[in-house]
């Protein structure tokens, strides 16, 4: 009788693992081969774990749960619409990226000579005669990420020299001024702009470039991108189908155990993540509404409360991207009209370092603590180093997920150990 | 000659109608209809009304356990309530002799575990299967869930719940009088 019990146990091992093996190595094809449709699946399925509480309020409504989920998804739709549209709208083409450069240069220059108290003879203030030379140096290499190259400032000379027909932009006089500090002759600087201009219309007659078809492209978006909002739909109308799917095949000993880790995990998850966005919501918030308030274009201020909102999910770091785009832009900000009278533009670069560190002070006394509470805490080197790994490793979706990532591995391998150990397994 | 022609035509079909019909029963789920039926037999659900038992029966999950097999063991955090759909389980504690002390055999409209509803205390028996049995097993979070969108139901189910456990410490309670009474 023993022998048949240990038989029939080798042969469910044998049959276990053969299966797990040929699933495992299913499931792995099918994901290789749906990888175009993966990130709007993940995307739609991360969505609708954001806003299942949402979802689950609206109890006793008379709406059906499908047109529920449909409002749900529109409004959702919407505003990533709107975001992604002011992002993409706010980013400079070609011939901006050019004027940004030069009103850069321009103004680092400026600011430069004024907080130095330079002179026409090259005397400074006490600052200037003291570190002079360390800052001429720091200044210079400044510059040297701003600096045109040849090709560039033939490309400037094209879109923003006067002729004609043109006036001329204004940033074609920092542009001169630029060219003269930097001994450049602008005369043959000119001339070659002017043949390159003409080159490039002889090409354009030669050979006329085929648009992409819209329709072709259109339907190739919408054939990967028509599963997130599936996605989204029946995740977010899950009765918990999916779950009693899994448990089905975990073994009884584990059952419990593994229901309790699952939830403990969602619990611990749900938590970090919704708390996170809220966070980051209401961080961007702070910095729209001080950016405005120190006289930033409200477009502009919402582009960087945008970003510095969602890289705030990055502890420090996001913190850091903020400010420094606010101090760049700072720097090349013209015509700044702000609401406090104090704000003008040669303090509007102090002002922004103190719209970030109100908004950390608020994010840091108020928010973290009302919307994330201490639920996963990590400690800061593990967050310096993970963000820093995760970019080494990953670039820039390392750094934005390495402490996502950092957090779902602690949350699983902590609650997990602590079954295990509570249910006596190990 | 085959074999077959020893049954007359009505006999093959029924024996086709028991096996195929065996085949589907086996097959089949317990049907959220069925289950349905079934809780509403069980003292704890006994005051929902059918609607609401066809949410419980989306969140219950049936487990099927072989002769001898823990459900749960002693000292084990709680998370679910277990209801006999078929089979019985023995309630027991053990010893540190390696024997048990039986407390209760369960079948068929039982219900053990019950005090995982409330918290993640530590279970104070074990519960092994006597025979071949399947259980229903209702998690405590699923439970906090319904609460959120139906209160009335888990209202209801927690009355039916403080209602038993009453009824039991008074039990033991009578219990223990007695055998104070027997000593003295």
């Amino acid at each position: 009788m023993k022998e048949i019990s240990q038989s029939r146990k080798t042969r469910r091992i044998v049959v276990y693992s053969a299966a797990t093996v040929f699933f495992t190595a299913i499931f792995f094809g099918i994901i290789y081969g749906l990888r175009p449709m993966l990130l709007p699946f993940i995307l739609g399925a991360f969505l609708a774990y954001l806003f299942k509480p949402l979802a689950r309020s609206f109890r006793g409504s008379s709406l059906s749960k499908y047109i529920r989920a449909g409002v749900l998804l529109y409004f959702i739709g919407l505003m990533l619409y709107w975001s992604f549209s002011l992002v993409k709208s706010s980013l400079p083409d070609e011939s901006e990226k050019l004027q940004l450069k030069v009103r850069l240069q321009y103004r680092l220059n400026e600011r430069y000579q004024s907080w130095m108290g330079l002179d026409n003879n090259g005397k400074g203030n006490i600052i200037y005669q003291h570190l002079g030379a360390e800052l001429d140096q720091l200044k210079q290499k400044a510059l040297t990420y701003t600096k045109l190259t040849d090709e560039e400032r033939k490309d400037f000379l094209l879109y923003n020299a006067p002729s004609d027909e043109f006036p001329g932009t204004r940033y074609y006089d920092y542009f001169l001024i630029n060219n003269k500090l930097q001994n450049i002759d602008g005369l043959k600087l000119k001339a070659a702009a002017k043949e390159k201009a003409a080159a490039a219309k002889t090409d354009a007659m030669v050979t006329a470039t085929p648009e992409p078809s819209t329709l072709a492209s259109l339907l190739t978006i919408f054939s990967h991108w028509i599963i997130m909002p599936l996605a989204f739909i029946f995740i977010l109308l899950d009765k918990g189908q999916i779950i009693h799917f899994f448990l089905k095949l975990i073994p009884n000993r584990y059952f419990e155990l593994t229901y309790t880790v699952l939830e403990k995990v969602d619990e611990a998850l749900g938590k970090y993540i919704r708390g996170t966005m809220i966070e980051c919501f209401l961080v961007g918030l702070s910095l729209v509404i001080g950016f405005y308030l120190c006289g930033f274009e409200l477009k502009i201020a919402a582009l960087i409360g945008i970003i510095g909102g969602l890289t705030n999910a990055i502890p420090f770091v996001g913190t850091f991207i903020a400010c420094l785009i606010g101090v760049i832009y700072s720097l090349i900000a013209e015509n700044v009209h702000s609401i406090l009278p104090f704000i003008n533009e040669n303090n509007l670069m102090l002002a922004v370092v103190g719209v970030v560190m109100v908004a950390h002070l608020l994010d840091n006394a108020i928010f973290q603590p009302l919307v994330v509470g201490s639920a996963v805490n990590i400690h800061p080197l593990v967050v310096i180093l993970g963000v820093f790994g995760g970019s080494l490793m990953f670039g820039f979706a390392g750094l934005i997920f390495a402490i996502p990532t950092i957090v779902v591995l602690k949350v699983v391998t902590e609650t997990f150990f602590s079954g295990l150990k509570d249910y006596r397994i190990i | 000659m085959s074999s077959d022609n020893n049954f007359t035509n009505g006999e093959k079909k029924t024996a086709g109608r028991i096996f195929w019909g065996h085949i589907r029963r086996s097959n089949r789920e317990f049907h959220d209809e069925d289950k349905v039926k079934f809780l509403k037999k069980i003292p704890f659900f006994e005051s929902l009304k059918k609607n609401q038992l066809e949410l419980v029966a989306q969140v219950v999950y049936e487990r099927v356990y072989s002769e001898d097999e823990f459900i749960f063991e002693i000292g084990q955090p709680g998370a679910a309530l277990f209801i006999i759909q078929h089979g019985e389980v023995n309630v027991e504690i053990p010893n540190p002799d390696d024997t048990v002390t039986p407390l209760a055999v369960l079948g068929k409209h039982s219900f053990f575990g019950e005090l995982a509803l409330l918290d993640e205390s530590p279970r104070s028996a074990s519960a092994r299967a006597v025979v071949n049995t399947r259980l229903l097993a209702l998690f405590r979070k699923d439970l906090d869930q319904l609460a959120e969108t139906n209160p009335d139901i888990t209202s209801r189910i927690y009355k039916s719940l403080a209602t038993i456990v009453g009824n039991r410490l008074k039990a033991t309670n009578e219990l223990i009088e007695k055998k104070l009474k027997a000593v003295a």
